[in-house]
């Protein structure tokens, strides 16, 4: 998704608000450009960390589901590797790629730069045994298969539920802002006096921070998904 | 006794008492001091009472805010644990003993619960008796944390024997299922809470509007 495209958008629609209900070139101005920052530096980064981890997460649970699979049916490491990696998108052929002239159980420690979470780390630990000590791979891991998909489900469950409550956000503060415009046009004349008012135009500039504030303690809130091992200021 | 109180819920979120007690009054005094200016100087007797209501909010938000740090510390500990018994969970049953699996985990703990799993190995060491894993216990507050290593610690008693495995099966799987039930409606709350910020922002165009119309009113009387 492009954020910069949003942002320059919602930019564009608090301005145009806020130059309606306060006539006010230098309240505009203001709200213009704190909006563009504020959506380019602290929304945009926050939201991109956010799809990485998640995209990273969904990755992992696609990679460590696939290879336990296809190492159950085939019963040795490159093959897994192999299979899981004729299921992975783009981006983790690309890493796997560039390791090729590693040994098989190099790559797959080598991979916990790429997948930086906890229930990657306990994949290994189980991959070890099952090289040392044998068995069934699928019994050795059904509570490590377990625990990936719960975590899964989670994060599906949470896309889901942002989406609804974000719609739900925005309309709300679209009809509120919306009913700030508009009175422009009901009070008709008399709003021509309330604009002179230092205190309204103060109001107006600090509603519109308010909003701003409400979006990025909304997106904080998002954002805020916890994925054991992944720490955000990572590459 | 409310000092005593507020000082252990300072300590426990790991702050100093008396810094955060000189963060509050320097916090406090500069909104007095900016009242009293108020006051003095413009004579604006509405913006000195808007002074001393944030006065009271701010200095309310700043008293609570341990508290909720304290509630968000021990769930947050708790929700480690769990995270934990999973990973645990996984290591028993790749043919690791009790010992060995805690030992495994210490990799994923934070500092905190790493120092309470080597404390609890170090006990485990020198006493075999359930004593180690209640004391373990006691650092958590859910009454399942208990019973989960009182499972843990029959695991122990009884040679892990796979009627244990199942009974400590059964007990963790409830926990899990709890715990996992309980995050995605903690996020759904969390989220629902949000809608009220655009209900205070039209609340707040309607109190603008209200004091800015009654203001041309006045000067309208004042001219008439």
């Amino acid at each position: 998704m492009n954020f910069l495209l949003i942002g320059v958008l919602v930019s564009l629609a608090f301005a145009g608000l806020i130059f309606i209900a306060s006539e006010n070139i230098f309240s505009t101005l203001l709200i213009l450009l704190i909006t563009f920052l504020f959506f380019v530096f602290l929304i945009k980064r926050q939201l991109d960390k956010y799809q990485k981890k998640t995209r990273r997460y969904h990755q992992c649970y696609q990679f460590i589901n696939s290879y336990l699979i296809s190492l159950s049916i085939k019963g040795s490491l490159s093959a897994a590797r192999e299979s899981s990696y004729g299921t992975a998108d783009k981006e983790v052929r690309e890493v796997i790629d560039s390791i090729k002239d590693l040994d098989e159980e190099e790559k797959l420690s080598y991979l916990c730069k790429y997948f930086k979470f906890d229930l990657y780390h306990l994949f290994l630990d189980t991959i070890k045994v099952w090289r040392e000590q044998g068995g069934d791979i699928l019994l050795m891991s059904q509570y490590l298969i377990n625990q990936v998909r719960l975590k899964e489900e989670y994060l599906l469950h949470c896309e889901s539920v942002h989406r609804s409550k974000l719609i739900e956000f925005f309309v709300l503060w679209g009809i509120t802002l919306a009913i700030l415009s508009s009175l422009r046009f009901a009070l008709s004349q008399f709003y021509t006096r309330i604009i002179h008012a230092v205190f309204f135009q103060v109001s107006v500039v600090v509603l519109f921070l308010f909003v701003l504030l409400s979006i990025y303690i909304m997106v904080t809130r998002i954002t805020n998904v916890s994925l054991e091992g992944y720490k955000d200021d990572e590459k | 006794m409310m000092k005593n109180k507020l000082k252990d819920t300072i300590e426990f979120v790991g702050l100093s008492y008396k810094k955060e007690i000189l963060k509050i009054v320097l916090i406090s005094l500069a909104l007095l001091i900016s009242a009293a200016l108020m006051l003095y100087f413009l004579k604006n007797i509405i913006y000195t009472i808007m002074i001393l209501i944030a006065l009271v909010v701010v200095d309310y938000m700043l008293l609570t805010r341990y508290n909720d740090k304290k509630k968000m510390l021990i769930k947050a500990r708790e929700n480690e644990l769990i995270t934990l018994i999973t990973y645990f969970e996984v290591y028993i049953r790749n043919k690791n003993n009790v010992y060995q699996s805690f030992n495994l985990l210490i990799p994923y703990c934070s500092s905190w619960m790493k120092d309470k799993i080597e404390t609890l190995l170090k006990e485990i060491d020198s006493d075999k008796s359930v004593q180690p894993f209640v004391n373990f216990a006691n650092n958590f507050e859910q009454l399942s944390s208990h019973s989960l290593l009182l499972s843990i610690y029959q695991m122990v008693d009884q040679g892990e024997s796979s009627e244990q495995l199942a009974q400590f099966d059964v007990i963790f799987d409830e926990i899990a299922r709890n715990r996992h039930k309980e995050m995605k409606e903690q996020k759904e709350k969390s989220l629902s809470n949000m809608s009220t910020f655009p209900l205070i922002g039209a609340g707040a165009i309607t109190v603008v509007l209200t004091i800015s119309i009654i203001s041309v009113l006045g000067d309208l009387m004042n001219v008439l």
